[in-house]
């Protein structure tokens, strides 16, 4: 019988196993990760001033072409983006198409805007921000309600214009009451 | 009354009513340029013949149509409307029918028909309120033209609940997010330091009216309002705006451990899965859960959080960016969490256990770290195999699927 205390990660080793290491749930602390935890040229405050930056921009834009110019919204998604709106999946420019033109005409009221850079581990690479807003929005014929909306926002070289621009590549849109 | 009415026609002939020898005879006054008789009158069509469709108020002495203006909610049907020989002054008088859709109306004797100056004036005020209109006084007008624009009621697409994109990312995150949220609840978040990436950025944001502190109450959100995240008003502030954001895994979780401590109502999570691709699996929850210390100990909240996770070698899920919202919970919302009894996972009476499933369950726990319940419900959805259970646990579930889809991410470029 043991009367020294050990070390109750290697008791758990001991008595099951390495593979069943409750660490392992989430990820293993010193499984080499290749990628640096920054991006190699920019510094994460750098990162962090811009995605402020194009956030509050692509939320001007958004949001301004959803309520005035609903046509032309789906131009600011990726051809294989993906829309979940309440719970419904909306796949693929055409299918984003012919979402919009059914939804009533609106009006949104931004309240809340926070933003992140995406890490580069996920993306590979490819510059993507994350924005996430609050606010209520009003469409045609029903009453006002508040919604959450978040979306993954990536770099896309363009056929338009010799600079990249940002693309919608994924939207999740919620009203806070959907239960109702 | 009923002698006036007419109901082939639906029509009402109250003309001269004040001098009907009936009403007379009994005493009875209606004067219908008087509120009191108008209100009774309308009320009286309104109890017995709703549906009318002409009405006759000629010779009544009316002066002015107020009291008549209720007759546009209760009498809807109402085409044909004569009024004529009375004392209406103004064509302002016919705003407060606005609403009825008169075809036919008759204004004739009343000092305002005097006011103009040629036929088409006169037509172009009456039609005005109403645009329907075919006749008047008595003449046949040509009919209005107006526009198709009959457009078919707004409706929005039904709301559903959680989307899983596939049977085994449901797998994937309702394991993560018992694991997670059970230690979140648990007092002491410091283990979650496993669940992120060296590199994890973490930032929380409230609603927008709540961020100005006026109020000290519990709904004030005042444990979260500090380090709300609104760019919108930081602009100037970049300073603030970085601060906000906590940056690797030692800064997230230890922020974390200083908000309130909580509790989840697990049963009621939606999860939305956003997208995923070969490294990323991006998802937001969004659900209740109450305060469960502090000052605002048992206020509920509601919450929508984006977690961004990225595969961890072969062991399961790492985040890399982590998003709260939280604001207030709505009353319904009170009364819809924690209904079912938090936080047994099956809705049915916990079947007696064998020894051996008994102990096979206190390995399961001590073994995954989760509490019995959901040690218990792993292991029931697993058909009581140790191993298949333990192998969803130790993410081999996820590393397959991860390897799965390296064809299908979405960043082709």
């Amino acid at each position: 019988m043991q009367t020294r205390k050990s070390n109750p990660i290697t008791k758990r080793r001991k008595q099951f196993g390495s593979q069943f290491l409750r660490t392992q749930i989430f990820g293993w602390r010193s499984v080499k990760c290749t990628f640096s935890s920054m991006a190699s040229t920019v510094d994460f405050r750098t990162l962090v001033d811009q995605s402020c930056r194009y956030s509050d921009e692509f939320v001007n834009i958004y949001y301004d072409c959803i309520d005035k110019r609903r046509r032309n919204l789906t131009r600011l998604y990726l051809d294989k983006a993906t829309l979940v709106w309440n719970g419904n999946a909306v796949t693929g420019r055409d299918a984003l198409s012919e979402f919009f033109e059914s939804l009533p005409s609106s009006e949104f009221q931004v309240q809340s805007l926070d933003c992140q850079p995406v890490h580069e581990q996920a993306t590979q690479g490819q510059t993507t921000l994350l924005v996430v807003t609050a606010g209520s929005v009003k469409f045609d014929g029903n009453k006002q309600r508040y919604f959450n909306q978040n979306f993954l926002l990536t770099a896309q070289a363009s056929p338009n214009s010799d600079q990249p621009v940002w693309k919608i590549a994924s939207d999740c849109f919620r009203f806070q009451d959907w239960a109702n | 009354m009923a002698k006036r009415f007419d109901g082939s026609q639906q029509a009402l002939d109250l003309n001269n009513i004040r001098v009907d020898p009936d009403l007379v005879s009994q005493n009875i006054e209606v004067t219908l340029n008087r509120r009191n008789s108008m209100l009774a009158v309308i009320k009286i069509i309104e109890e017995n013949i709703p549906e009318l469709i002409c009405l006759n108020l000629s010779n009544n002495r009316l002066y002015r149509l107020d009291d008549l203006a209720d007759i546009v909610n209760k009498v809807p049907n109402l085409k044909i409307l004569n009024l004529s020989h009375n004392e209406l002054k103004t064509e302002r008088e016919l705003d407060k029918l606005k609403g009825l859709k008169l075809v036919e109306l008759s204004l004739e004797g009343n000092p305002l028909s005097g006011h103009y100056k040629n036929q088409a004036d006169y037509v172009s005020a009456v039609r005005e309120r109403f645009p329907k209109l075919l006749k008047l006084d008595g003449h046949v007008l040509p009919p209005p033209i107006g526009f198709d624009l009959e457009v078919a009621p707004a409706t929005l697409p039904p709301c559903k609940a959680s989307y899983f994109c596939s049977e085994e990312i449901k797998n994937i995150i309702l394991c993560f997010l018992q694991q997670y949220y059970s230690i979140y609840d648990s007092g002491d978040r410091q283990p979650l330091l496993d669940a992120y990436h060296d590199g994890a950025a973490f930032s929380l944001s409230i609603p927008f009216t709540l961020q100005n502190p006026t109020t000290i109450d519990l709904s004030s959100l005042g444990e979260y309002q500090k380090d709300c995240r609104n760019i919108r008003r930081m602009k100037d502030d970049p300073t603030t705006r970085f601060r906000l954001i906590k940056h690797t895994r030692l800064n997230v979780v230890a922020f974390l451990n200083e908000l309130p401590k909580t509790q989840h109502d697990i049963a009621s999570l939606i999860v939305d899965v956003n997208t995923y691709t070969a490294t990323l699996l991006a998802f937001t929850v969004s659900g209740v859960f109450k305060e469960t210390d502090g000052k605002s100990r048992d206020s509920f909240r509601a919450f929508s959080r984006v977690f961004i996770a990225v595969p961890a070698g072969n062991a399961g899920l790492c985040i890399v960016n982590d998003e709260l919202f939280v604001r207030n919970a709505t009353t319904e919302e009170i009364r819809r969490a924690f209904v079912a009894p938090a936080p047994t996972p099956s809705s049915s009476p916990v079947p007696t256990l064998s020894a051996p499933q008994q102990e096979m369950l206190a390995a399961f726990s001590l073994m995954s770290g989760m509490n019995l319940e959901w040690s218990q419900k792993c292991l029931q959805d697993n058909d009581w195999d140790f191993d298949r259970a333990a192998q969803i646990f130790t993410g081999l579930k996820v590393h397959q699927w991860f390897t799965r889809i390296n064809e299908e991410f979405i960043y082709k470029t």
